[in-house]
């Protein structure tokens, strides 16, 4: 098989496993849905669309591609909705935008593309938003050199604000091993950070 | 600047970090393209998420400046409230634009506020907010089962998202796409529904409208995969066949491609579906 082994990819062998969340093999895909699918997509869609694009953006998908990225995530919801069990929605997205986050940065990877790039950032941005996406910009490369498991928890934690026993039913680990994998995590992030410090974004203050 | 040489800088800096995060979010456009290709984004409405947002928003701007007291880098310390700021100005530019199009996302610039709702931990500045415009009162109804069905994909193509004029422009270009757009979505939405109450015929009729009258219109991968479904469920199965081969093969990374194969597949005859399949 061409793809490499999925142990060279270490968060990979960790990713929550959908599959239990389908009760049962869709039907394929009609062009035409009930109501009932349409307003359940739609309520899903809603609630859920700017959490995807978040994870997707800071689990490493590029800027340039993560609106694409969280439309294929919803399809593969939409495509799979009619199965998934009622209330386990966002526990199918979240493991949906994983893989979906791991297919992409391995394709940009084989582009050898920087991942965290923001190559598309307006000139004619005010300083605040140029300082926010400096920001942003900073965090996701710290939070590339962090270990999949620990970078996931962390950002569930500390940006999307869950706590560590929704953290451990989203990665279907153990309570324990989700505060664990936090501790770890801040331990590391801050390591990561010091070594980056000196392109602190907010030094726009001080100018 | 000085470089941070505590384990306090570094904490207030990764708590800046974390806020710059939280304050991301996918813009309107994104979101209404997603919408589209879902088939959920024309005229339904979904203003559970951005109501909850508004009051969490308006405080939690609020706390922005005061939860980076004693930075080092005072000097920033209402960044994220001048963000919002510019959010609310961008949002309203959205609306003027296409208020009458999607009456259900032009409030939230960065959604996803139940979660942030239900936090035990004092709340944190993020870029959610609202703008107090008052769309049509029908845009405000909440989806119901009776609600009628939207054009699956009335949507442009995910591969051309940024052009000058879906970009939140001053108000000229603005009512430009309005006026544009706004058309070719009401000619889809009613083959939509045609096609939903099972008068494939019509649905033809419709699309042939769309196609005689936006020649080059921007949803125009919308209209090919309607009309694929169209002809297939019209009993005209070849010529389906031959429009969506001819589709995916001319947008082969089309979001839309698996919805032609999925309706090929469906109207396909069982001793053909599987090879048929093995080509693409």
């Amino acid at each position: 098989m061409g793809l490499p082994p999925r142990d060279h990819d270490p968060g990979l062998r960790t990713l929550p496993d959908v599959t239990s969340l389908v009760a049962a093999a869709p039907a394929p895909e009609a062009f035409v849905h009930s109501t009932d699918h349409v307003t359940r997509l739609e309520a899903v869609f809603s609630e859920n669309y700017a959490l995807v694009w978040r994870l997707l953006r800071r689990f490493g998908v590029p800027a340039g591609e993560v609106d694409d990225a969280a439309q294929q995530v919803f399809m593969i919801f939409a495509r799979k909705l009619d199965g998934v069990v009622s209330g386990k929605e966002r526990a199918f997205l979240y493991g949906a935008a994983l893989k979906t986050a791991a297919n992409s940065r391995r394709s940009a990877k084989r582009r050898a593309k920087v991942l965290t790039h923001e190559a598309q950032e307006p000139a004619s941005w005010p300083d605040e938003l140029t300082e926010a996406a400096r920001a942003r910009e900073l965090l996701d490369q710290v939070l590339a050199e962090l270990p999949d498991p620990l970078r996931r928890v962390l950002v569930l934690v500390e940006v999307e604000q869950y706590r560590v026993d929704e953290v451990a039913v989203l990665e279907r680990i153990p309570r324990g091993t989700a505060a664990s994998r936090l501790r770890r995590a801040r331990e590391e992030f801050r390591k990561v950070l010091a070594t980056f410090a000196h392109r602190n974004p907010f030094e726009g203050g001080d100018r | 600047m000085s470089e941070p040489d505590s384990g306090d800088d570094l904490e207030q800096i990764s708590r800046r970090l974390f806020e710059a995060a939280r304050s991301d979010g996918p813009d309107l456009q994104a979101r209404r393209r997603a919408r589209q290709a879902l088939g959920i984004g024309v005229a339904s409405t979904a203003v559970l998420a951005t109501t909850k947002a508004a009051g969490a928003a308006s405080a939690e701007i609020g706390a922005a400046g005061s939860s980076a007291a004693g930075s080092v880098w005072s000097g920033t310390l209402g960044m994220f409230a001048k963000v919002a700021a510019v959010g609310v100005t961008g949002a309203a530019v959205w609306i003027a634009v296409d208020q009458a199009r999607t009456p259900d996302e032009p409030i939230s610039v960065t959604a996803e506020p139940a979660r942030h709702e239900t936090r035990a931990r004092p709340p944190t500045p993020k870029v959610v907010t609202t703008v107090p415009v008052a769309p049509p009162a029908s845009a405000h109804a909440l989806p119901t089962a009776s609600a009628p069905e939207h054009v699956r994909a009335p949507g442009p193509k995910r591969s051309e998202p940024k052009t000058p004029a879906r970009r939140a422009q001053p108000a000229p270009s603005a009512s430009e796409k309005t006026d544009t757009l706004s058309p070719e979505i009401a000619v889809l939405d009613e083959a939509r529904k045609q096609l939903l109450n099972g008068d494939s015929a019509h649905a033809l009729q419709q699309l042939e409208t769309y196609r005689t009258r936006f020649a080059t219109g921007r949803l125009t991968s919308e209209a090919t995969v309607l009309r694929v479904e169209a002809l297939a469920r019209s009993g005209q199965r070849e010529s389906a066949e031959r429009l969506g081969r001819s589709f995916i093969a001319a947008n082969p990374n089309d979001p839309l491609v698996d919805r032609v194969r999925a309706i090929l597949k469906q109207h396909a005859p069982a001793s053909e579906s599987d090879g048929s399949r093995a080509s693409e």
